[in-house]
């Protein structure tokens, strides 16, 4: 059809302008931030345009650019260093070529290009090595991880275009190297991720926990649609996702550090959207998989715009401990941030709501659809992700309370983070239009097309409507303010010993009751100063120590500082790797 | 070795007289004549124990009588007697009284033998102990303290400074219904108040 034809060029075109306009923005860094800044918004509306026409792929490409336009707009209004644009304009170029990409080597080199410029911009921020160097570390493990897969499926194409393969091998290294870079277990317990995220600036954070683990999970997302099912695949990640829901809320709960929080949200979040993922490649049953979908697409965006509106309200706050950090609240940043942790945590009219909804719904489908031994899966990742999701709320309701319900009022910021929390509810709505049906129950007083039904082919399972919400909850509120009547409160003040101080319930004093009654498996550590030493992290560090030791036993016994033998050993390993990659 | 040895065959020599103790005690008359008393215990001859911090100034004219002071309980309150809950507020003591009655929880005196208990905070109290003269800080704090605590409740004046300023100062304005006078009031004193204003035996 011409009007296809014309269409395929204008996008080409698009694509073309968008990119131009990033470069643009990482020339222009040298002279001026602000202006470069702005310039990537520009970029990032572009892409956004580009992603509307873009099919089946649209949701990644339509949030990544909305995360992007955000984290640059906060960017263009408070940040002024010319090498932090550089270094911002620089990730978000490598990741839109990566997203962008039409062959293996293109994803490749986008990949490294936004790690590489995350790392500088880590290493820069804070000027210590530490932090960058582990980003840099785990990026590089889920780089050869891709190496390896993408070689794979080179092998069997015999062309670095994307084609559809037969074999589940490179399906299996490319995911690993995929859930690598989104902070999954078991890397989870070395805590990468937190110490990488939590030290950079927070639109740069921002863009790190929302986009940058988007292109993972556009990555896997891709790789799953060139591959072959395969169950196996589907049920490990339904597991590994639904562990690091658990162990990411958990640790984002105990945690004190503001950004640590949300990195370990983050981490949590991307463990639902794995399992979404999982479900995906389990599920044979062609509603389902439609369903499972859905979930996948709402959770992505609800995942990514929240996170970036909560990283950039952590942008309005002095200081990173939470029970010592300064800031003022203003109407704009406590309805916003609301609104946002809402999301986050689960919580109906928002489009975290319906995202977190529609996970369980499509578990709970799956372990009765999938039937047998393996039906166990997601019963079991359903149970783990509730559990979860609890402690998602619970971080979230400290969160917002001590960065905005429990300071002192002054000034009116944080507009750009109202926008955004407003967007929570209204995506909410937006979402009938994602979902595979939509349905009416008069019975239930719900008007026609106001349903998001869940079904599998055995039939329908249940339904939720955020509409029904959003209208009733205020109207509910409304009839109990008006039975109760006015604020009837007594303040008492705690019994300070005449100190004078006035003790207030610290955000460190909120997690104390999990921190106690899950002592066994947070254990702390005895050294100058008591540390976290909790028993997965033992564990890695018991593997660890087991392998340097045997590493060296090996090499003294065998090497011995010869240089002869260590060749011999290196000629041996080349032929061994050879042998198993042709058989 | 050598003096564990001689301590054996010798003995060990302490003091050539043992004294008897009888310090603090009531106090009399024992010769005539003038005395300047420093906290103005001595009215017409009449030794005011609520006033006498024992300096022992009037030494050679009054004396010990080795009786021990007693305590005046004004009002006694039945429902404490299984259960005595005390909350100690020092303000602004030498530290002489917070000593001794850290002592009646020891375990030559034993206070939970008689259901007498301490509380950190005068919200669970049921009884305030006043300790030392009235310092300005501590004024805002003793009105809190007292208002926090629910009736039934008593107040106990511990020590001479809390009774009657002593040397130090001006005693707090509180009405004290069980006055334990002595600087310091021994445990044994302190501890027999308590259980006479928990009604007990």
């Amino acid at each position: 059809m011409v009007s296809d034809m014309y269409l395929q060029i204008d996008k080409f075109y698009l694509e073309i302008v968008t990119l131009l306009t990033m470069i643009t923005a990482l020339a222009l860094s040298l002279w001026s931030a602000r202006a470069s800044h702005v310039v990537a918004a520009i970029s990032s509306s572009l892409f956004i345009l580009y992603g509307l026409y873009s099919g089946e792929f649209r949701v990644f490409y339509v949030v990544s650019g909305l995360v992007w336009l955000f984290s640059s707009t906060f960017s263009a209004l408070h940040d002024r260093e010319r090498w932090y644009s550089l270094t911002f304009s620089g990730t978000l170029l490598g990741i839109m070529i990566t997203l962008l990409s039409q062959n293996y080597l293109e994803f490749l080199t986008g990949w490294e290009l936004m790690t590489l410029f995350a790392y500088a911009s880590i290493g820069v921020y804070r000027r210590e090595w530490r932090p960058g160097y582990t980003f840099l570390a785990f990026g590089e493990v889920s780089t050869v991880l891709l190496i390896a897969g993408f070689i794979l499926a080179y092998q069997e194409t015999g062309t670095f275009l994307f084609h559809t393969l037969t074999d589940t091998l490179p399906l299996w290294f490319t995911t690993f190297g995929f859930t690598v870079k989104m902070g999954i277990f078991p890397f989870l317990v070395v805590e990468w991720l937190p110490i990488a995220h939590g030290n950079a600036k927070p639109s740069l954070s921002s863009v790190l926990s929302a986009s940058m683990t988007l292109a993972g999970v556009y990555g896997i997302y891709k790789m799953m649609s060139l591959c072959p099912q395969t169950q196996a695949l589907g049920g490990v990640l339904i597991l590994i996702g639904a562990f690091s829901v658990l162990f990411g809320a958990l640790y984002s709960y105990v945690s004190d550090h503001m950004k640590g929080m949300l990195a370990f949200s983050t981490i949590e979040n991307n463990g639902a959207i794995l399992t979404a993922l999982g479900s995906l490649e389990l599920s044979a049953d062609p509603v389902l998989k439609a369903f499972a979908q859905f979930s996948l697409m709402v959770y992505v965006v609800a995942h990514s715009l929240a996170k970036t509106g909560l990283f950039l309200v952590a942008g309005y706050v002095h200081g990173e401990s939470m029970s010592t950090l300064s800031t003022q609240r203003s109407f704009s940043l406590e309805i916003g941030t609301t609104l946002l942790t809402a999301s986050m945590s689960g919580l109906l009219p928002t489009v975290g709501g319906v995202a977190v909804w529609s996970l369980l719904e499509t578990l709970f489908m799956e372990s009765i659809s999938v039937g047998g031994i393996l039906g166990l899966i997601p019963l079991l990742a359903g149970v783990m992700v509730g559990m979860g999701e609890g402690f998602a709320t619970g971080a979230m309701a400290r969160f917002t309370s001590f960065t905005s319900l429990v300071r002192p009022r002054g000034g009116e910021r944080g507009r750009l983070v109202l926008l955004i929390g407003v967007l929570m509810p209204v995506l909410a709505l937006l979402s009938y239009l994602l979902s595979p049906e939509m349905a009416g129950a008069a019975s239930l007083g719900m008007f026609s097309n106001s349903l998001i039904p869940s079904g599998y082919s055995g039939g329908s399972f249940g339904g939720i409507s955020p509409l029904y919400v959003l209208i009733i909850l205020p109207i509910l509120s409304l009839i109990t303010y008006l039975a109760s009547g006015r604020r009837r409160v007594r303040t008492v003040d705690p019994w300070d010993n005449g100190s004078g101080r006035r003790l207030t319930y610290t955000s460190f004093g909120m997690a104390n009751n999990i921190r106690l009654m899950l002592r066994f498996v947070l254990r702390t550590r005895k050294g100058a100063v008591e540390t976290s030493a909790d028993v997965f992290w033992r564990a890695i560090l018991q593997l660890v120590r087991g392998y340097v030791r045997f590493s060296r036993a090996f090499s003294r016994a065998y090497m011995n500082s010869s240089i002869s033998w260590y060749m011999i050993y290196m000629i041996l390993a080349f032929i061994v790797v050879i042998l198993v990659v042709f058989l | 070795m050598n003096w564990f040895l001689r301590g054996i065959r010798r003995g060990i020599l302490t003091e050539k007289e043992f004294p008897q103790v009888q310090w603090p005690s009531e106090l009399h008359r024992s010769k005539e004549g003038e005395v300047k008393c420093p906290t103005d215990a001595l009215k017409e001859d009449r030794w005011d124990p609520n006033r006498c911090i024992f300096c022992r100034a009037c030494e050679p004219i009054l004396s010990p009588t080795g009786r021990s002071v007693q305590a005046q309980v004004k009002r006694s309150e039945p429902s404490f007697r299984r259960s005595f809950y005390l909350y100690p507020i020092d303000v602004g003591t030498c530290g002489g009284c917070n000593l001794e009655f850290r002592l009646i929880a020891s375990p030559q005196y034993d206070m939970t033998r008689f259901g007498i208990f301490l509380t950190n905070t005068p919200r669970h109290a049921d009884a305030l102990v006043v300790m030392g003269v009235m310092t300005p800080k501590m004024e805002e704090v003793l009105r809190r303290a007292y208002d926090a605590m629910p009736e039934p409740k008593l107040v106990i004046l511990l020590g001479v400074c809390a009774v009657s300023g002593g040397i130090l100062g001006m005693p707090p304005d509180i009405r004290g219904d069980v006055v334990i006078p002595g600087c310091p009031p021994t445990p044994e004193s302190i501890l027999r108040a308590l259980v006479e204003a928990k009604s007990g035996e």
